[in-house]
C-alpha cells in the first residue's frame, strides 16, 4: 500500500528548543531526499512534489515550562516508487504510529508513551535528565516517579531505547543547555534510526545556524555521536542517572552502620560533638530494643535528619560564611542572604533568661520582612561571624534541650508501639522523615506528627482486630494526607475517624489506601 | 532550486519550491491575488498569521497593503466594508471564538455582500488544543449565510484554495470563510509558487479618487430584508456553482465498491484516509477501496456534487467533526429531497435526537478517535460485505493491546501544566494573594483570558471562572452581590483594550455605594499580548506616551491608570510587582476596605524582557563592558525539603535534587533560568526558611569593584584573625 511513511514525534518543554530539532530534522529529510534522488537518477520525480513531508508544530503557549511537541511525517527518502497522485496524511500522530520518539526530558517521553503512540518497532531517544513539574514540586505531593522505573517502561514499550544524560554532557563540555537538542540529534544520527545520512544532518545544521552558534552545535552533534558509541561499548546501565543507584534499587541497601556513621559525623560537624554524643546514646537505646532491624534504621536516621539537625541561627550564619568564602575564591561575587529573624527562633537559641530578654526586645521590633544580609560585605560578614561565635550558647539553649527531650520522647513512644505492632512502628518512624521546615511550617508539622503518633498507638492497639498489615497501610495513608509543609491535618482527622468507625463496626480489612502512588515505582520526596 | 535555500519564503519567485508554514502560504496566495488590506486579532492557532504579517509589514507597506492589528475581532471585521464598496480584495483573521465578538459586524457585512474578494481566515480548533471552548465556524456561517472553505491538511492545497477563496468570494458576492484547522494551521511543508506577488490596483498609495454613496449598500430595513433573501437565493447558490465548476471538492473513486461511501470535509479527510490505510483499505496516495467525497466547500455543499456522488449509493457515512452537524443536516436535506428514503445516511450518534450513528457528536476526529468509529463502520455497517473482517479485527485488537500496554507508562507520567515564566510580573500578585487567602479565607477569582489564566494550574488554583475576553469585571460585579467574600477580577492589558474598557463603564453604571460590593480589580499591564507569543497591543511601550503597533508604526499610547480613572471607577494604584512589600500592603488594604479597589500591576512580560536583555548582555560581554549577572540560589545544606515555598511560587527555574546532608530532596534553582525577580525571597517574608540567597556576579569588573573587593577582603581577613 504505497511507500513507507515515517512518523517522528519530538517531545520537549517550552524553552528547550524542541521545535528547532524538528526543523533540523525536516530539512535533513529534504536534503537527504534530493541527494539520494540525484545520485540514483530520479530527481525529476521528486523535484515537483510538495506532499512528501510535513511537519506539525503545536506552538502551544508562549510560556516556558509547558509541555510542547512537534511531529514530522515523511515518505521514505530512499524510495523511488512514488505514486502519481497527491499523498495526504494525518500530520497528527496516533496509536502505534511512531517510528521515533525523541524527547528532551524523560517525563515527556513517558507522557507520549502513555498515550500508546509507541509500537513494537519504534525507537526512543531520550535525554534522561529530569526537570520536575509543578505537580511534583508542590508540598502536597510526597512522591515522584523513579526515573529508573520510567526508563524500564520505555524499554518495554519500544523496540529500541537509547537514553543519555544530554544535560550532563552539555554542562561538562561547557555548552549551553539548549544544545541538548543537537546532542540528541547526534545520537539519532549515530543510531541510524532514520534513513538519513550524517551529511544531510550536517547540511541541515549549517543551514540553521551560523558562526559561533554553528560551532557550538557541531560540537554538540559530535558529542552526541560519541555518547552513542560509548554507550554501545558497554557502559553500565543507568550509571549516568542523576540519583544514587543505592537509593533506587533497594531501599535499605546502605548498611545501618554506614548510615549511623554519616549522621554522627554530620551532627558533629554541624552542631558540635556534644550533640553527636547524645545522638549516639539515643541510638544505643533504640538498638538495645530493636537490634538493628528496619525500625532502628528508619528511626535513627529520621531522628538525626529531622529532629536533631536543627538549623538554628548559628548554623545558618556559619553556612553562609562558608558560602561567602567559597564564592570569593571564585571571582567577583556578592552574596545576599534573606534571613528572617523571628523572636522565637532567637529566644530558643539563647540560654535561659538571655533568650527571654532577646525575645521580648525582638517581638517589639516586629520583624515581618526578611533581613537582607550582604555576606560578601565586611559588615554582613561580621554580623554572621559574630552570630557563629555565639554558638557556644547553643548547648545550653532552650531549643537544644527541648529537641533532645522531644527526640527521646518520640523514640520511646515508637519503641512502645513496636511492642504491639512492628509494622506500624516502622511506618511511624518513616513518617518522622516528613517533619520538615522552619518556624511555622515546622510547628504545623510537629503538631501533625504528634497526632499521627497518637493514631499510630491507637491503630497498633487494634492490630488483632484489624489483622495483617492493615494498620500500617492506614497509617501510611494518614501520613500521606498531611502535606510536606504540615497542612491537611483536618483532612487526616476526618479520614481517621471514618476509618475507626468502620473498624468498630467490625468490617474487617478496610484498609484505607489513598496512596496509590506509594508503590515501588515512586520515590519518597 | 533546493527547498532549504536561503531565499525568503514569501518573496521567492514564481516556480520556486519553498519550505513554509501555513501562514506564509496563505499570505503569499493572498498577495498573488492582489490583497489590498489585511486585519486581524491574534489567537492560537492563527496567532502565527499576525506574526508573519508583522515580520513582513515592510513588504506589505511597499505593496500598498493596509495592515491593521485590530484590538478586537469586530474592529477587524468592519474592514470588510471596504470590499463591499469597491473592488479591493482583503482578508481578516481571528480564532474561532472571535466569531462571537465579530458576529454583530459580520451579520451586517454578510448582508451587504462584497464586490472585491473578501476572505475571513478563522483558526478552527475543535479539539480545543489552544482554545477554551469547543465551537464551530460552520454554524456561524450557516446562520449568517456565508460560504465556508475547508481545505485539507496539505499545504499546496491550502495555497491553491486560498486563491480560489478570493475568486469564489467575488463570484458569489459574499465574504467567504476560510478555515484554518489546527492540523493545517500548525503545519509546515513545501509549496511550489505558481504566481508572482501583485500590487493591488487600489491601495493605500493609489487611492480611489471618488466615492459614490449608495443607499442600497446600507444594511437597514427594508433593504436588509432583500439582502438577506438574496444571500440564500443567489449568493450561496453561486458559491456552490463555483465549487462545482472549479472541481474544488476531492472525490476518490473506490476500487472495491461504489454502493457505500464516505462524505467528509477539510482535514478530517486526512485522518479518514490514514485510518482506512491502517485497516488496509486505502493508501496515502489517494487510493481507496470505497468512494470518498471530501467537501472543500463545506457550506453550502454543492447539491450537484452530492447528488452525483449519491446516485449509485446504498449507504452513505458522513464523517463530520464537531457540533452541531451542519454538513450532515445539509446533505440529509439535499438527498431526501432527491432520493427520498432510498439512501441510508449514517452520521452522528446523537442521543439528544435519538439518532443512531457512528460518529461522536463533539470533539475532534483525530486518527485515534476515527480508529474506533471507522472500525465499527467497517465491521457492523453496510461495508461489512466488502471488508476483510479478520484483518480489521486484528488491527483493532493490536491497537487495543498497545493502549493497554501503555497504561503503565501513563501511570508513571506526571502532568506538566504550564505556569508563569520565571520572573513573571503576574506571579507575585498570585503569590501574595494566596498567602492572604490562607489567613483570611479564600477569595473568589473571576478570571479572564490571558497569561493570568495560568493561575488555574498548580500550585495556585486561583481561577474560578472564565467567560471570554474582557468580562471578568462583569462576573465580579455579579458574584460579589451574592457572596460575602472579596471578588478579585483579573485582566491583562490586551484583554482590557480588547473589550474590558467597555465593561468598566457597565460596572460603574450599576455600582451604588461602598457596602454594595467588595471587588478588587487587578489589571496586569505587561505591555504585550503575551500568551499568543508577544503581539503588540495599545499598551506596548515604545518611548514616552508612544506605543508600537504590529505594522511597526509609532502611535499614541493610552495610559491604563488614566483610562480607569477617567471612567470614574476607582483611583487605581500602579504598583511595581517586584516591590513585594508595597504589593502586600495594597492587597491588604483592598481586603480591609469594601467597595471597589483597582490595582494596576505594571511590569513588562519577563519573557519579552529577558530575551532582549540576554541579547544586550551578550553583546556587552563581548565588548568587555562591566556586566552584573544576578540569580537566586537555595543553600542545599539549609533547605529542609518542606517545599512550603513551592506552594506559593511554582517557578519553572526551580527543581529538586537529593539532599547532601539529610534524607529526602531539597529545592534547587537553575541559575541560567532564574531572572532574579526575588519572589523566592518570599520564603523569608513568610518566615518559611533562610535557605534562599541571591548571588550577584560581576563580569569584567571595573576599578571600583576591585577596590571595594580588596577593602572588604582586608576587613574580613582582620576579622578572621581575631
Amino acid at each position: 500500500m504505497g511507500p513507507r511513511v515515517f512518523r517522528v514525534l519530538v517531545a520537549s518543554i517550552g524553552g528547550q528548543g524542541g521545535a528547532t530539532i524538528s526543523e533540523i530534522l525536516h530539512k535533513a529529510v529534504v536534503v537527504e531526499r534530493d541527494r539520494y534522488a540525484e545520485e540514483n537518477g530520479f530527481y525529476d520525480e521528486v523535484k515537483d512534489r510538495c506532499d512528501l513531508e510535513v511537519r506539525y508544530m503545536l506552538p502551544g503557549l508562549a510560556q516556558r515550562s509547558g509541555s510542547v511537541f512537534s511531529t514530522l511525517t515523511f515518505v521514505d527518502p530512499h524510495t523511488s516508487q512514488l505514486p502519481k497522485a497527491t499523498m495526504y496524511f494525518s500530520d497528527k500522530v496516533y496509536s502505534g504510529s511512531l517510528d521515533l520518539l525523541l524527547a528532551t526530558e524523560l517525563n515527556e517521553a513517558i507522557r507520549y508513551a502513555g498515550r500508546g503512540l509507541l509500537s513494537a518497532d519504534s525507537t526512543v531517544i531520550v535525554n534522561e535528565h529530569r526537570l520536575y513539574t509543578a505537580r511534583e514540586k508542590i508540598p502536597d505531593n510526597k512522591y515522584v516517579p523513579y526515573p529508573i522505573a520510567q526508563v524500564k517502561v520505555l524499554k518495554k514499550l519500544a523496540a529500541r531505547y537509547i537514553g543519555i544524560d544530554g544535560t550532563e554532557i552539555a554542562a561538562s563540555n561547557g555548552l549551553p543547555s539548549v544544545t541538548v537538542n543537537t546532542i540528541l540529534l547526534g545520537v539519532l544520527s549515530a543510531s541510524g534510526a532514520l534513513p538519513i545520512t550524517r551529511s544531510s544532518y550536517m547540511n541541515a545544521l549549517e543551514s540553521m545556524f551560523k558562526d559561533e552558534v554553528l560551532e557550538e552545535n557541531l560540537k554538540a552533534f559530535t558529542l552526541g555521536e560519541q555518547a552513542y558509541t560509548s554507550r554501545q561499548a558497554g557502559r553500565k546501565e543507568h550509571e549516568h542517572l542523576n540519583i544514587p543507584s543505592g537509593a533506587v534499587t533497594k531501599q535499605y541497601q546502605q548498611p545501618l552502620s554506614t548510615m549511623l556513621a554519616e549522621r554522627t559525623e554530620r551532627l558533629a560537624e554541624r552542631h558540635g560533638t556534644y550533640r553527636a554524643m547524645e545522638y549516639l546514646k539515643l541510638v544505643d537505646k533504640i538498638l538495645a530494643v530493636d537490634g538493628g532491624g528496619r525500625l532502628s534504621y528508619e528511626l535513627s536516621k529520621n531522628i538525626a535528619d529531622r529532629l536533631l539537625m536543627w538549623d538554628d541561627p548559628y548554623v545558618v550564619a556559619r553556612k553562609y560564611i562558608e558560602l561567602a568564602d567559597l564564592y570569593r575564591k571564585r571571582g567577583y561575587y556578592s552574596i545576599k542572604a534573606y534571613v528572617v529573624i523571628l523572636p522565637g527562633w532567637i529566644s530558643k537559641s539563647l540560654p535561659g533568661r538571655l533568650g527571654t530578654l532577646a525575645a521580648r526586645i525582638l517581638s517589639r521590633m516586629k520583624f515581618v520582612y526578611p533581613v537582607e544580609v550582604n555576606v560578601s560585605s565586611a559588615a554582613g560578614y561580621a554580623l554572621f561571624w559574630f552570630l557563629a561565635k555565639l554558638s557556644m550558647f547553643e548547648r545550653r539553649s532552650f531549643g537544644y534541650i527541648e529537641r533532645m527531650l522531644e527526640a527521646a520522647r518520640i523514640s520511646r513512644e515508637i519503641i512502645e508501639i513496636s511492642m504491639s505492632n512492628y509494622d506500624v512502628a516502622v511506618e511511624a518512624a518513616r513518617s518522622l522523615g516528613y517533619v520538615r521546615g522552619y518556624g511555622l511550617t515546622r510547628r504545623r508539622n510537629m503538631l501533625a506528627y504528634r497526632w499521627l503518633l497518637k493514631s499510630a498507638r491507637l491503630l497498633a492497639s487494634k492490630t488483632q482486630k484489624l489483622g495483617g498489615d492493615c494498620a500500617a497501610t492506614t497509617l501510611r495513608a494518614l501520613s500521606d494526607v498531611i502535606t510536606l509543609d504540615g497542612h491537611g491535618l483536618e483532612m487526616a482527622r476526618k479520614l481517621f475517624d471514618a476509618f475507626m468507625e468502620k473498624a468498630e463496626e467490625g468490617r474487617e480489612s478496610i484498609c484505607v489506601s489513598i496512596p496509590a502512588m506509594a508503590g515501588k515505582n515512586f520515590i519518597c520526596k | 532550486m533546493s527547498v532549504i535555500s536561503s531565499i525568503d519564503p514569501l518573496l521567492a519567485p514564481r516556480g520556486s519550491k519553498v519550505l513554509v508554514g501555513a501562514s506564509i502560504a496563505v499570505l503569499r496566495a493572498s498577495m498573488e491575488s492582489e490583497l489590498g488590506y489585511v486585519a486581524g486579532y491574534p489567537g492560537a492557532p492563527t496567532a502565527s498569521v499576525l506574526d508573519v504579517l508583522r515580520s513582513y509589514s515592510k513588504i506589505l507597506d511597499d505593496y500598498g497593503v493596509y495592515f491593521e492589528s485590530s484590538t478586537n475581532e469586530s474592529a477587524a471585521a468592519a474592514k470588510l466594508v471596504v470590499s463591499s464598496y469597491s473592488d479591493v480584495r482583503g482578508m481578516v483573521n481571528w480564532k474561532v471564538v472571535g466569531n462571537h465578538v465579530a458576529a454583530d459586524v459580520l451579520s451586517h457585512v454578510a448582508a451587504m455582500g462584497v464586490r472585491g474578494g473578501a476572505v475571513i481566515l478563522v483558526g478552527e480548533d475543535v479539539g480545543t488544543d489552544s482554545t477554551t471552548i469547543e465551537v464551530r465556524t460552520e454554524y456561524f456561517a450557516h446562520g449568517l449565510g456565508l460560504p465556508v472553505l475547508d481545505p485539507p491538511a496539505h499545504l499546496e492545497s491550502l495555497y491553491r484554495i486560498t486563491k480560489h477563496a478570493y475568486e469564489l468570494s467575488e463570484h458569489a458576492s459574499s465574504p467567504v470563510y476560510l478555515l484554518f484547522r489546527t492540523m493545517i494551521a500548525n503545519s509546515i511543508g513545501s509549496v511550489i509558487y505558481d504566481g508572482e506577488l501583485r500590487r493591488p490596483p487600489f491601495n493605500v498609495k493609489e487611492r480611489i479618487s471618488e466615492f459614490r454613496p449608495d443607499v442600497d449598500k446600507v444594511a437597514v430595513p427594508p433593504r436588509s430584508r432583500v439582502m438577506n433573501a438574496e444571500k440564500y437565493s443567489r449568493r450561496l447558490v453561486r458559491a456552490a456553482e463555483y465549487a462545482r465548476r472549479e472541481k474544488l471538492n476531492i472525490l476518490l473513486k473506490g476500487s472495491r465498491t461504489s454502493e457505500v461511501g464516505f462524505i467528509t470535509h477539510g482535514s478530517v479527510f486526512n485522518s479518514l484516509l490514514t485510518v482506512l490505510q491502517e485497516y488496509g483499505h486505502a493508501s496515502s496516495a489517494s487510493e481507496s477501496d470505497f468512494d470518498i467525497l471530501s467537501l472543500i466547500l463545506s457550506y453550502p455543499p454543492s447539491p450537484e456534487d452530492v447528488i452525483e456522488f449519491a446516485r449509485d449509493k446504498r449507504t452513505i457515512y458522513i464523517v463530520e467533526q464537531g457540533a452541531p452537524p451542519v454538513i450532515e443536516d445539509s446533505i440529509r436535506r439535499i438527498l431526501s429531497e432527491r432520493f427520498g428514503s432510498d439512501i441510508r445516511i449514517m452520521g452522528k450518534h446523537d442521543p439528544s435526537l435519538g439518532q443512531e450513528g457512528f460518529v461522536p457528536v463533539t470533539g475532534e476526529l483525530t486518527v485515534d478517535v476515527l480508529d474506533e468509529v471507522v472500525g465499527r463502520i467497517l465491521l457492523d455497517g453496510d461495508m461489512a460485505d466488502y471488508v476483510d473482517r479478520d484483518g480489521i479485527e486484528e488491527v483493532m485488537s493490536r491497537t487495543r493491546k498497545l493502549r493497554g500496554r501503555a497504561a503503565e507508562a501513563a501511570r508513571l507520567s506526571v502532568p506538566r501544566t504550564p505556569t508563569f515564566c520565571p520572573g513573571c510580573p503576574e506571579r507575585s500578585f498570585f503569590t501574595l494573594a494566596k498567602r492572604i487567602d490562607e489567613v483570611m479565607g479564600r477569595s473568589i477569582y473571576a478570571g479572564d483570558i490571558g497569561c493570568y489564566s495560568l493561575s488555574y494550574f498548580d500550585p495556585f488554583g486561583m481561577y474560578d471562572s472564565v467567560t471570554g475576553m474582557g468580562s471578568s469585571l462583569d462576573v465580579a460585579a455579579g458574584m460579589s452581590r451574592f457572596y460575602d467574600r472579596m471578588v478579585i477580577a483579573t485582566m491583562g492589558d490586551g484583554t482590557f483594550y480588547h473589550k474590558g474598557v467597555a465593561n468598566v463603564d457597565n460596572f460603574v453604571h450599576n455600582y451604588g455605594d461602598e457596602d454594595d460590593i467588595h471587588v478588587l480589580y487587578v489589571l496586569f499591564e505587561n505591555y504585550w499580548t503575551a500568551m499568543t507569543g508577544h503581539q503588540e497591543n495599545p499598551a506596548t511601550i515604545a518611548g514616552k506616551d508612544k506605543a508600537l503597533n504590529m505594522a511597526g508604526k509609532l502611535v499614541r499610547r493610552p495610559n491604563a491608570v488614566d483610562v480607569i480613572d477617567a471612567h470614574a471607577m476607582a483611583k487605581p494604584t500602579a504598583v511595581n510587582p517586584y516591590d513585594l512589600r508595597r504589593m502586600t500592603d495594597l492587597i491588604w488594604r483592598a481586603y480591609r476596605r469594601k467597595g471597589v479597589s483597582a490595582l494596576v500591576v505594571r511590569g513588562e512580560c519577563s519573557l519579552a524582557r529577558s530575551r532582549r536583555e540576554a541579547h544586550r548582555l551578550r553583546s556587552a560581554l563581548s565588548e568587555g563592558k562591566r556586566v552584573v549577572r544576578s540569580f537566586f540560589q537555595v543553600h542545599p545544606d539549609l533547605c529542609d525539603g518542606c517545599f512550603a515555598c513551592e506552594r506559593y511560587i511554582g517557578c519553572p527555574s526551580t527543581g529538586m535534587a537529593r539532599s547532601p546532608s539529610r534524607g529526602g530532596m531539597v529545592r534547587t534553582i537553575d541559575p541560567n533560568v532564574c531572572t532574579s525577580c526575588g519572589i523566592c525571597g518570599i520564603t523569608a517574608l513568610y518566615a518559611l526558611c533562610p535557605a534562599t540567597y541571591e548571588v550577584k556576579e560581576v563580569l569584567n569588573p571595573n576599578l571600583k569593584d576591585k577596590f571595594t573587593r580588596a577593602l572588604n577582603d582586608m576587613l574580613i581577613g582582620l576579622l578572621r584573625r581575631l
